[in-house]
C-alpha cells in the first residue's frame, strides 16, 4: 500500500456531492496525510460535526475505513494501517464553544489546537494544563485520542484528569456524548476514560469539555548535572520527599540532555536533572530556595526563571517530535517511579552502534528513549531486535513500552504498543461494540485493534 | 442446579461460616444507605481472588446474578441484590497489602475501610486524598464502583484519579489485570471505564492506589452567612478569584441546628449557612491564599470568619460536616438524598428552587454539600410511615434531578444511579449516549450477570420499598 489505494469509485465526486467541494482536500496535499507507507485514497476536512456524521455514514454504508488526524504531530504513532481509507481532517471543526470562567469550564470543538485554547484561556488568567508536544499544531481531538500528556504531568495530571466531557461521531455515524459540563459526575459509566488514548479507534471526538485551573502566576526550573546516575537518583528521591518538591522532575542522560538544544542545560558532565517549578511567587520562590540546598552537592545547578524556564518546559514537551531534530527512533516508557535508576540504565540499548538518549520523569514515573541516527540502510531486524528487547525490560519492570517512532521496515516487525496486554479480550470485545466493521483506524491500536 | 446444590458448592470453596443464607442471618444484607431493601437469596465472603473467581465461575454457570457489597453505605442502591441473587461482600479481604513510599503507593483488598487506609498510610507521610463522609465505615471496593466522591475531591479528584491498577474478577470468573503499576498503560483505558461501574462490570480483589504526600500546611476556615444566598455568593467569590481549596462546603441552617443537637461543632445557631473551607499546601501559599479567601469571605457579606486555632478545632469542624447526616434521625426518622450537580454559578438558583420545591411539597428539606464543585446534597426529612409521603419524596426528589438536568448540571456527582436514579437517565442522556455505554457494559460483561438492573431505564418506574432501619443506616453521606 505505498500509493493511494484505488477504492473503486469516484471518490472525489462522491464526497464533494456529500460535503461540498470546499471539505474535500486536493490530492495533490495526499503527502501531509500519509502515515509511514500508507496514503489516503482521498481527505475531507469538515467544519462541523453533522458533516463528520454524515461521512462516518456514508463510509459505514460503502464499507470504507477513516483514518481521522488533528494537528498530524504524531501520526506516526501505532502500527501500520491494514486498510485502503480516506483521511479525515479535524482541523475545520476548531471553534471555541463555552467558556465559562467562574465555573471553570471550557467546551471546545476538537480541531482546535491545544495553542489557541491556551492562548484564549491565558488572557483570562486560566489554562487546562494539557502541554502536549507541538502545543500550536496539536489539536484538542488528538491530544485526547494519543492521550499524549506534557512534562509538568505530575503535579497537573493526565488529560484524563481534565476532561469532563465529550461529544463523539461513532463508527456509524450516530453522535453521542459522555460526562457534562460539571466537575464532578458519576452519572452512567466513564466514556470519557475510554475514549482518551484510544487512538480514534472506537469514535471520532467533535467536542471536548475540560474543567480548567488558574494559570500559575510564576514559572522556574533548577538543572543540575550530578557525577553518575546513582548520585542523581538519590537527589531526585530526596527532592521528591519533601514539602517543598517540585511540580515535575525529569532526568536526562548526557546524550539527551546534549541533544535538548536548551543552552542552559549543562552538557559534558553526567546526568542532568530538571525540577519544574510552577506557582504563586511566593511558593515557587520557596521551592526554587530550598530545592537549591538540597541540590548543595550537585556538580552544579543553575536557576532558571520566567520566560526561560517555560522555554524549557516547551522543548521538554516537544523533545519526543522537536522538528528542529527528530528522533528517528523514541520508545515511550510507562513505568512506576521506582524503576527511575532502571530506566537510566537502559542507554546500553544500542541501535547500529548508537545508545540512546534517555530522558526520566523522576515524579510521575516512566520516561522515553530516543535514537537520532540514520537507521535506514540498517537491517530491520537489527532495529526491531533491540526495541523487542525494551518492551520486554519495561514489562518486567511492571510497565509497558510504546515505539512512538521507528523505520517502517522495523515497525512491520513489532507490535509498537508491546506484548498484549491481560485485558486484551475486554479491549477486543470493546472494539467489536464500537467498531464491528473494522473502519476507524483499522490496525493501528494493540494487538493490531 | 438446585438451590441446595448452589449453596454447597459455594461452600465448598470458603467453607462453613462463610456462607449466610438463614433469613435471620440474611437481615444485614437486605438493605444499603438508600431508601430500598430486597433479601439476597445468600451472601457469600471470600478469603482471596482465587476464592473470588470461584464463586463468580459457579454462579456463571447456574446463571445467577451476582451483587458485590462493600459496606453497604452506598446511597443509590448499588448492593440492592434481587431475591434469587447471591450477594458477595468482602470483609474477610479487608488487608493493607503494601505502601510504598517511593512510588507513593498502596495496595489494598476491596474491603479496606477507606478511613483506615488514610490512617494507616499517614504514619509515612502521606494520605489517601478521597474522603467520603463515611469514610469511616465505607470499603475501598465500594469507592470504586460508586466512583466515590468526598470533601477534598475539589482539589484532588474522586477515586478515579487515584486508582492506578486493579485485579478484577469478570462475571465468568476470569481474572484480568487492568491499568499496571505507572499510572498510565498501553491500550483502551479499562481502569478508567471501570472505576464508577457500579458493580456492572466485574469485582475488583486488589487495587494499587495513588497516594498524596501530607501537605505541610492546613487551614480550616468558618465563613458564617447570614443566609444561602450571599453564602453561594462567596463561593463563586472564591472559586472567581482563581483560588480551588482543597475542600469547600456549605452547611444551611437546618443542617447546622441538627448538627448542633447532637455535637457541638462550634457552628453558631443563628447562621443561615456556613460555608466550611480547607486550604493545604506550601505554608506561604496558604498564607497569601487564606487572605484573599477571608477578603473573598467579608466582600461577599459574611458575619464573621473563623478559622480553626489548632488541630482539635479543624478536627472539630469537620466532625460536624461529617455527622451532619446521621444528625439529621434527630429531626425525622428518614431521609431521602438528592446528588444533583448544577456548574457552580447556578448554585443560588438551584437552592432557590430547593426551597421552593420544599415548600410545594410540604417535605422539610436540608442541605450539606460540596458546594465547590456544585454538588449539591438536598436532603428530604420524613417519617416513612405516614402515608404517601413516600411517593411525595420521590415525586420532589424527581423535580430537583430535572431542575439540576434543565441548569446544565447532571444527576449524580458522587453517589451513583443505582436503582433509585435510572429512570432520570433520559434527563441527561440521549438513547445513543446510554447505547454506547451499554456496549461497554457487553464488553466487560456479555451476559449481564453482575448487579442487573441498575443505571439504566428499564420502563419500570421505580418506588423505593423505605424500611425502619433507614434512618440508623443512613448515618453517612
Amino acid at each position: 500500500m505505498t500509493a493511494s489505494a484505488d477504492l473503486g469509485r469516484d471518490l472525489s465526486g462522491q464526497l464533494t456531492e456529500l460535503l461540498g467541494g470546499d471539505r474535500v482536500v486536493p490530492s495533490s496535499r495526499v503527502t501531509d496525510y500519509t502515515i509511514g507507507p500508507f496514503a489516503p485514497s482521498a481527505i475531507v476536512r469538515p467544519s462541523e460535526a453533522d458533516q463528520v456524521s454524515a461521512l462516518l455514514q456514508w463510509a459505514h454504508h460503502n464499507d470504507i475505513a477513516v483514518y481521522p488526524a488533528g494537528g498530524r504531530t504524531f501520526s506516526h504513532l501505532g502500527n501500520t494501517p491494514t486498510r485502503p481509507g480516506i483521511a479525515l481532517d479535524m482541523t475545520g471543526l476548531n471553534r471555541m464553544v463555552d467558556f465559562q470562567p467562574a465555573d471553570l469550564t471550557v467546551r471546545v470543538q476538537a480541531g482546535m489546537t491545544v495553542g489557541q485554547l491556551d492562548s484564549e484561556l491565558s488572557q483570562d488568567g486560566k489554562c487546562v494544563p494539557l502541554a502536549p508536544p507541538l502545543a500550536h499544531r496539536a489539536t484538542i481531538g488528538g491530544t485526547l485520542a494519543t492521550g499524549i500528556s506534557g512534562p509538568m504531568r505530575s503535579a497537573y495530571g493526565l488529560p484524563r484528569d481534565w476532561l469532563i466531557g465529550v461529544s463523539v461521531v461513532g463508527a456509524d455515524g450516530t453522535m453521542s456524548k459522555a460526562g457534562g459540563q460539571v466537575v464532578k459526575n458519576v452519572t452512567g459509566y466513564d466514556l470519557n476514560r475510554l475514549y482518551i488514548g484510544s487512538l480514534g479507534t472506537l469514535a471520532v471526538i467533535t467536542e471536548a469539555t475540560f474543567k480548567i485551573a488558574p494559570a500559575p502566576m510564576a514559572w522556574a526550573a533548577i538543572v543540575a548535572a550530578f557525577e553518575n546516575n546513582q548520585t542523581a537518583v538519590a537527589a531526585c528521591r530526596n527532592l521528591l520527599s519533601q514539602p517543598f518538591a517540585p511540580q515535575a522532575l525529569h532526568v536526562l542522560s548526557p546524550p539527551a540532555a546534549r541533544r535538548l538544544g536548551d543552552s542552559n542545560i549543562p552538557v559534558g558532565y553526567g546526568p542532568v536533572a530538571v525540577a519544574l517549578i510552577a506557582g504563586r511567587p511566593a511558593s515557587v520562590k520557596r521551592r526554587v530556595e530550598d530545592t537549591a540546598l538540597v541540590w548543595l552537592d550537585a556538580a552544579s545547578a543553575l536557576h532558571i526563571a520566567g520566560e526561560e524556564a517555560t522555554q524549557l518546559i516547551e522543548l521538554l514537551a516537544d523533545f519526543p517530535i522537536n522538528p528542529a531534530d527528530p528522533p528517528s527512533v523514541c520508545v515511550r516508557m510507562n513505568t512506576s517511579p521506582y524503576a527511575l535508576d532502571n530506566l537510566l540504565a537502559m542507554d546500553h540499548h544500542e541501535i547500529g552502534g548508537e545508545a540512546p538518549g534517555v530522558v526520566a520523569d523522576a515524579g510521575f514515573g516512566g520516561g522515553r528513549l530516543m535514537w537520532w541516527g540514520d537507521f535506514s540502510s540498517q537491517d530491520a531486524a537489527q532495529v526491531a531486535e533491540p526495541l523487542r528487547q525494551v518492551q520486554s525490560t519495561v514489562a518486567s519492570l511492571g510497565g509497558d513500552a510504546i515505539v512512538e517512532a521507528c523505520p517502517q521496515a522495523a515497525k512491520e516487525l513489532i507490535d509498537v504498543w508491546g506484548p498484549a496486554p491481560s485485558g486484551i479480550g475486554i479491549m477486543r470485545r470493546i472494539k467489536e461494540q464500537f467498531d464491528p466493521n473494522n473502519l476507524l483506524n483499522p490496525g493501528r491500536f494493540i494487538g493490531g485493534l | 442446579m438446585r438451590s441446595s446444590d448452589f449453596l454447597e458448592e459455594l461452600r465448598a470453596i470458603v467453607g462453613e461460616d462463610y456462607v449466610i443464607d438463614h433469613r435471620e442471618d440474611l437481615l444485614v444484607y437486605e438493605y444499603d444507605g438508600s431508601v430500598d431493601r430486597s433479601m439476597p437469596r445468600a451472601v457469600v465472603l471470600p478469603a482471596n481472588t482465587d476464592e473470588v473467581s470461584q464463586i463468580m465461575a459457579l454462579a456463571y454457570e447456574a446463571g445467577i446474578t451476582v451483587v458485590g457489597r462493600g459496606s453497604g453505605t452506598g446511597l443509590s442502591g448499588g448492593a440492592i441484590t434481587p431475591p434469587d441473587g447471591l450477594q458477595i461482600a468482602f470483609p474477610r479481604m479487608n488487608r493493607i497489602l503494601e505502601v510504598d513510599s517511593i512510588n507513593q503507593t498502596a495496595l489494598v483488598e476491596p474491603g479496606v475501610i477507606n478511613l483506615d487506609l488514610d490512617n494507616h498510610v499517614r504514619r509515612f507521610g502521606m494520605r489517601y486524598a478521597p474522603d467520603p463522609s463515611s469514610q469511616r465505615a465505607c470499603s475501598l471496593g465500594g469507592n470504586i464502583a460508586e466512583n466515590a466522591g468526598g470533601p477534598h475531591c475539589l482539589a484532588y479528584g474522586a477515586t478515579t484519579n487515584h486508582v492506578i491498577g486493579m485485579e478484577v474478577v469478570l462475571e465468568d470468573g476470569e481474572i484480568v489485570n487492568l491499568g499496571s503499576q505507572a499510572r498510565e498503560a498501553s491500550g483502551y483505558d479499562l481502569r478508567g471505564a471501570f472505576v464508577g461501574s457500579e458493580g456492572t462490570f466485574g469485582i475488583a480483589t486488589k487495587i494499587l492506589v495513588r497516594l498524596l504526600p501530607t501537605p505541610e500546611s492546613v487551614r480550616t476556615f468558618l465563613g458564617i452567612f447570614p443566609d444561602i444566598d450571599s453564602a453561594c455568593t462567596a463561593v463563586s467569590a472564591v472559586i472567581g478569584y482563581g483560588i480551588v481549596p482543597a475542600a469547600l462546603e456549605m452547611i444551611d441552617a437546618l443542617s447546622i441546628k441538627a448538627v448542633q443537637n447532637v455535637t457541638d461543632a462550634g457552628y453558631p445557631n443563628d447562621a443561615g449557612a456556613v460555608l466550611l473551607i480547607e486550604l493545604e499546601g506550601l505554608r506561604e501559599e496558604v498564607e497569601e491564599v487564606t487572605k484573599e479567601v477571608e477578603s473573598a469571605l467579608w466582600d461577599t457579606g459574611a458575619a464573621d470568619v473563623r478559622i480553626a486555632e489548632d488541630d482539635a478545632e479543624r478536627e472539630r469542624l469537620w466532625v460536624g460536616r461529617k455527622t451532619a447526616f446521621g444528625a439529621f434521625g434527630t429531626i425525622a426518622p428518614n431521609y431521602y438524598l438528592v446528588d444533583g450537580v448544577v456548574p457552580r454559578t447556578r448554585l443560588t438558583q438551584m437552592l432557590r428552587k430547593v426551597n421552593e420545591v420544599s415548600e410545594r411539597y410540604g417535605i422539610t428539606i436540608a442541605n450539606v454539600f460540596h458546594a465547590g464543585d456544585g454538588n449539591l446534597h438536598p436532603c428530604m426529612l420524613f417519617d416513612a410511615r405516614e402515608p404517601g409521603i413516600m411517593d411525595n419524596a420521590m415525586a420532589a426528589a424527581a423535580e430537583l434531578m430535572e431542575e439540576c438536568a434543565a441548569l446544565g448540571g447532571t444527576l449524580s456527582g458522587e453517589h451513583g444511579i443505582g436503582l433509585e436514579k435510572k429512570q432520570f437517565m433520559p434527563l441527561v442522556y440521549a438513547d445513543e449516549d446510554m447505547a454506547a455505554m451499554q456496549r461497554v457494559r457487553e464488553a466487560f460483561a456479555p451476559q449481564n450477570r453482575l448487579n442487573p438492573g441498575k443505571i439504566f431505564p428499564d420502563g419500570s418506574y421505580y418506588r423505593p420499598a423505605p424500611h425502619p432501619a433507614a434512618h440508623a443506616a443512613g448515618l453517612y453521606a
